[in-house]
């Protein structure tokens, strides 16, 4: 039997290192690589859009990947973060990076309204959160509200248009959600969010406070799909409520973040930027053959790899690993 | 019932699911390093009132108190740190994390952050630390819900069904293991069918029989008693022996 002295070394061998190093890689090579992008690729929007699902698909792997809800609704938080921070601009005259984080905060105190969901679970909260963004959805784009969010008119930000700035602040978004992930999996926190994941009760008789730990999930979850609402806004200058309280936004989101794989830090990174590259090489010019391919990459994830790319990818490199040792 | 030193009293304990009454006044008082048992054929009751002393259930009436506190409907991870908990007749291991992490989240939900490498020594499951919950056997993955218990500084656990499926020799390691736990000041509450495993750790049984109390007193006096004979040790007598 190993003593406790060993227990501890095997534990902490290496973990300190690694706790920092594979965060600041999950980082800076997608914050790199967008920065470097746009010398490549000249269609900044197209960039900043993608950045945007980055950091949208880590804010789903948030809630989905570590807490197990699945936040079909997700589009609420940033339809609330596009307004609220295209307000702040246009009634506060608010700079457009302080009115973005100003949205993350309006996202997130969305997500403390409709935390009650919380008693809801599985499809019950899918369809809950769902119903709940479509409710936001409609009061803010009822015409009786002009005078406040301007209705079903939308909003327009040509005056505070700045594209290189939108894009910079879409890139800042994308490291910190990677950043707020790969602090999830390497706390306490996150080991507590695991652990509801698989088995809330069982949880509780650990000593967790199991409301509690997945509202402070939701809030970070909230607050990044705030900002991404805001940064979206803020690039595309003009836009209606249906663009931005838009369904296919989750959707797009979750399928991105579950291609990857959810519960690390690189799953939804990846997978991101490889669909969102699809989706832009035939979604626009044929979208029906998008839709196919879209069809085709859930089968298959269901079927073949319910972890994603990245489940996937260790499973093989598992197999790998233990042929070697049986070899040896 | 004595006003001290008890250490957890249920008092009058009732659980309703809809029309059904599911415990109907259920009383128990026990002190620290005790063991009782908690035994009863399938349905009596004896998850029902483990559920609901652990805050799973809400009571429709009656008390739990806690060194003189009453806890009653309290959620469970407040009564968890107070110090009551559980393991479960099917165990529930946080499958995505090891053996040592298991123990972890309970570790630092604890008051004092105790030590994982001690809470799994006592349940000799040291060796496994670094393992992932899917090489563990069912009987270690129980005792794995007890190193969690453990952890998080418990003055009471309801032990449910941990020597079910168990070799004789296993069963004698268990029992040791639970009179550890007795001596060191932990109150044992055993829901256990297996009479010679009662046999080895307790000294005193509450029989219920469709959410009602038919017995409370010693082992052997249970075991000879007309009614809890007739419901519950007709056929089962001689499991044990």
């Amino acid at each position: 039997m190993p003593k406790t002295a060993e227990i501890k070394t095997l534990q902490n061998t290496g973990s300190k290192t690694k706790t920092l190093i594979s965060p600041a890689i999950a980082t800076l090579v997608p914050v790199i690589g967008f920065a470097l992008a746009i010398h490549v690729y000249s269609n900044e929007l197209l960039l900043t859009y993608m950045a945007i699902y980055v950091a949208l698909a880590q804010g789903v792997n948030i809630m989905y990947g570590f807490t197990g809800y699945l936040p079909f609704g997700y589009f609420g938080f940033f339809g609330v973060g596009a307004y609220v921070s295209g307000l702040a601009m246009l009634n506060y005259n608010l700079p457009p990076v302080v009115a973005v984080i100003v949205g993350g905060l309006g996202g997130a105190l969305v997500g403390a309204i409709l935390s009650p969901l919380f008693r809801l679970r599985g499809a019950y909260f899918a369809i809950g959160t769902l119903a709940a963004s479509e409710a936001i959805y409609t009061i803010v784009a009822n015409p009786s509200l002009q005078s406040i969010t301007n209705g079903p008119y939308g909003l327009n930000l040509a005056n505070y248009y700045s594209s290189g700035m939108a894009y910079g602040s879409a890139i800042a978004l994308v490291a910190i959600s990677i950043i707020a992930v790969s602090y999830v999996r390497g706390s306490r926190f996150g080991l507590t969010l695991k652990a509801i994941r698989d088995d809330p009760y069982s949880a509780s008789m650990a000593g967790v406070n199991v409301p509690r730990q997945r509202f402070y999930a939701w809030l970070i979850s909230a607050a990044i799909a705030g900002m991404a609402g805001s940064i979206f806004g803020w690039a595309t200058s003009v836009f209606y409520p249906q663009a931005v309280f838009d369904s296919s936004l989750s959707v797009l989101a979750i399928v991105f973040a579950l291609f990857g794989g959810v519960g690390s830090v690189w799953g939804p990174t990846i997978g991101a930027v490889l669909l969102y590259s699809v989706y832009n090489a035939i979604g626009i010019s044929n979208p029906e053959y998008f839709q196919l391919i879209y069809g085709l990459v859930i089968v298959l994830l269901v079927l073949f790899a319910p972890r994603g790319l990245l489940g996937f990818w260790n499973f093989f490199a598992q197999k790998i690993r233990r042929k070697r040792v049986t070899n040896d | 019932m004595t006003d001290s030193p008890v250490l957890l009293r249920i008092e009058e304990l009732t659980t309703v699911f809809g029309g059904l009454k599911a415990l109907s006044q259920v009383s128990l008082d026990i002190n620290p390093g005790e063991a009782v048992g908690l035994v009863g054929p399938n349905g009596s009751g004896k998850t029902t009132l483990v559920n609901t002393v652990c805050g799973l259930y809400r009571p429709a009436s009656g008390r739990v108190i806690l060194e003189g506190t009453e806890i009653t409907g309290h959620r469970p991870h407040l009564i968890a740190r107070a110090g009551i908990n559980r393991t479960f007749q099917i165990p529930k291991p946080f499958k995505d994390l090891s053996v040592y992490e298991n123990v972890r989240v309970s570790s630092i939900h604890s008051r004092t952050h105790t030590s994982i490498e001690g809470a799994l020594a006592r349940v000799n499951l040291a060796e496994l630390a670094n393992h992932p919950i899917s090489e563990l056997t069912a009987a270690q993955q129980k005792r794995l819900d007890l190193a969690r218990a453990l952890a998080l500084e418990p003055k009471v656990i309801f032990v449910d069904e941990l020597a079910a499926g168990l070799t004789p020799g296993e069963l004698h390691e268990v029992a040791e293991m639970l009179k550890e736990f007795q001596s060191s000041g932990i109150a044992l509450i055993v829901v256990e069918h297996l009479m010679g495993f009662l046999e080895q750790v307790v000294s005193s049984v509450l029989v219920l029989s469709a959410g009602r109390t038919i017995f409370t007193g010693p082992l052997r006096t249970a075991l000879e008693d007309v009614e809890v004979k007739r419901v519950f040790l007709g056929g089962e007598s001689d499991a044990g022996n």
